[in-house]
């Protein structure tokens, strides 16, 4: 564990930018959001960790919203031409979210060659929540608001300085590298840090005081497969899709083929399940025609099928969808409904 | 040029698996007036199970996913048998011999022949889903001496939606093996049997504690197919449907074809009704 001064830190990632385009969060008025540098693009002395995750999830810089993948004719540089970046300031639920999506694009039967190699080449400098959203629920879903591993170096708050720990052998050189020379962190420094996440976590719990759950959402999701229920809590849903263009974690896509001047390209682009022509066959037959479907699928997919096939949830709690949601649909309180009737399902069937 | 040919059709997809391997059509046959053949000569051989499904690219307006109607055990050629039903599959029907298409597979774990060994099997199509089925047929052909019997019923809209009438005849002439079709509504100069293929369900003869059904045609059709085996006394075990929802990447990824927890293109599309029942998407 390491620790620097906040102008030194500013440095560094400068030093950095000579020789990778960066992506860090940036703050305009009171938000902070996602921003792409190219090689020596980024001017802001001021920077500082932002206090939680970006609106933007992680998951763009490694699997775009629109990515070519084929081009006629096939040039095999087509891969390996993707730059490294080196994303800085990433938080834990998106670092998690990453860890999942490597579960279908990554360990799959076929990994995505451009996925694969995003993960082999950029560079992640996670850091601290140092504050809880509205919306944060990384607590809920078994994470917590600081990363605790996936990242090459991650960045905490301590008194005035930032903490540096190193997470990789790639972090190891990043540190030397681009950070000078720097010195170890203090034993009053590393219990300040603890300090400050424990006192993140009490706000998250705080924050999240009237959602608890007493069962399983799987357990919770299963007694629901075909209940009425979904009408009611996909009601205001406008179908806009927002909930899952931002989720870390949702990774459908349509691949579209386009004519171009040599043939076709082959672009992969981000859909969504919430759309009703995402399923829809030539001849019109969809088979989850109604929205309540199409709403049930997306929780039955995140805390259900997911879990029966690779073992942990589609969720990591940051809130995105909720915070997004025009309809005001709360994930939370939509997993809490489902639980609640759920017991009362019981209590009926007891009697 | 040369030495990319060296490469084996697995090598290729997994290079890229968004990429489509360049294939000439030798020819293209009219089944129907809405149903053609393509026939393919793929620049490698590219193996495949009964069921497994390619995806086919026209280059330049999309691409979709078919099951080869060919057989198994003849790779020089691929067949793929296409109904026009939209934007695509109208693309397809342009095509002439000589044109290029891209092929990206196979995709999906095909039917599960070594549990058919020894018992009847009956298959059931429904207009262009006999498509799929003959490659099947094709294999159960090739080793006829497995199975007991294959029965197979097959219905379509009129007559002149039957594909592959000019095969018929050789499929009844095999030794242990059954044909029977009808059609929705006759044509006046037809000869056969009118009806729903459900009806051909009825009196089968088929030994219900050995054998197997399996089905492919619309999903409509699947589901009373479904309902009537059950009725007859199949158990939902012994029921294989083939499944060919939308899919885009056609290996449980993209996330449109899904029933429950599985993905019809890496899990199916032949899918065991059983494993499929409970959930409330299983017939759209």
């Amino acid at each position: 564990m390491y620790q620097i001064s906040q102008d030194r830190l500013v440095a560094a990632i400068k030093k950095l930018n000579h020789h990778y385009p960066i992506v860090l969060p940036i703050q305009k008025d009171t938000e902070y959001s996602l921003k792409f540098f190219g090689v020596d693009a980024w001017v802001d002395n001021q920077w500082k960790i932002s206090p939680i995750r970006t609106p933007q999830p992680l998951k763009s810089f490694f699997y775009p919203p629109k990515q070519n993948v084929t081009k006629y004719p096939q040039s095999e540089k087509q891969v390996e031409k993707l730059q490294s970046l080196v994303i800085i300031g990433s938080k834990a639920c998106d670092i998690n979210a990453l860890k999942i999506i490597d579960k279908v694009y990554r360990e799959g039967d076929y990994p995505d060659p451009y996925y694969l190699r995003a993960r082999e080449k950029n560079i992640i400098i996670a850091s601290d929540c140092l504050d809880a959203g509205k919306f944060c629920a990384c607590t809920l879903m078994n994470s917590l608001p600081y990363p605790e591993k996936d990242f090459d170096l991650n960045l905490s708050a301590a008194d005035e300085n930032i903490l540096i720990e190193v997470g990789s052998e790639q972090g190891e050189k990043l540190l030397k590298d681009f950070f000078g020379d720097i010195k170890k962190a203090s034993e009053a420094q590393l219990a300040q840090r603890d300090k400050n996440r424990q006192s993140v976590i009490e706000k998250l719990k705080e924050i999240n005081r009237e959602f608890q759950y007493f069962q399983s959402h799987q357990e919770a999701i299963e007694r629901h497969l075909k209940s009425k229920e979904w009408k009611e809590l996909s009601k205001t849903c406008v179908e806009c899709g927002i909930c899952t263009q931002i989720c870390p974690t949702c990774y459908c896509f349509l691949l579209f083929d386009q004519p171009s001047e040599k043939r076709y390209e082959r672009i992969k682009v981000w859909d969504s399940c919430f759309f009703a022509g995402y399923s829809r066959m030539a001849g019109g037959l969809t088979p989850r025609l109604g929205l309540a479907d199409r709403f049930k699928h997306r929780f039955y997919h995140k805390f259900d099928s997911f879990v029966t096939n690779f073992g942990v949830e589609a969720c990591t709690g940051c809130g995105r969808c909720s915070e997004g949601c025009m309809g005001n649909i709360d994930l939370r309180k939509v997993l809490q409904e489902l639980e609640k009737k759920v017991v009362l399902l019981e209590k009926i069937e007891l009697s | 040029m040369e030495k990319m040919l060296k490469k084996t059709s697995q090598e290729y997809k997994m290079e890229n698996i968004y990429y489509p391997l360049e294939t000439k059509v030798l020819d293209v046959i009219t089944e129907t007036p809405t149903i053609k053949t393509l026939v393919l000569k793929p620049p490698v051989e590219i193996p495949f199970k009964a069921g497994q499904f390619m995806q086919l690219t026209i280059f330049g307006v999309g691409e979709a996913p078919f099951t080869p109607s060919s057989s198994p055990y003849h790779l020089e050629t691929m067949e793929i048998t296409i109904l026009k039903a939209g934007h695509l599959t109208e693309a397809v029907h342009q095509l002439k011999a000589g044109d290029n298409v891209g092929l990206r597979g196979p995709f999906g774990k095909g039917f599960p022949l070594e549990k058919f060994e020894g018992k009847e099997i009956l298959v059931v199509g429904g207009g262009v889903g006999l498509a799929p089925l003959r490659a099947l047929l094709n294999d159960l052909f090739h080793n006829l001496n497995k199975y007991k019997r294959v029965s197979i019923k097959y219905g379509a809209r009129n007559p002149s939606e039957l594909s592959f009438q000019r095969q018929y005849d050789d499929w009844k002439k095999l030794l242990h093996v059954d044909f029977e079709c009808t059609v929705d509504r006759s044509d006046g100069k037809w000869s056969g049997k009118v009806g729903l293929v459900t009806e051909l369900l009825e009196n089968t003869g088929i030994d219900l504690n050995n054998s197997y059904a399996v089905s492919c045609g619309p999903e409509i059709m699947l589901k009373f197919v479904t309902l009537k085996l059950l009725s007859v006394g199949f158990k939902p075990e012994q029921i294989y449907l083939s499944m060919n929802r939308k899919m885009s990447c056609g290996m449980g990824i993209c996330g449109r074809c899904n029933i429950g927890p599985y993905y019809l293109c890496k899990d199916g599309p032949d899918m065991n009704y059983a494993k499929i029942q409970k959930y409330p998407d299983v017939f759209g």
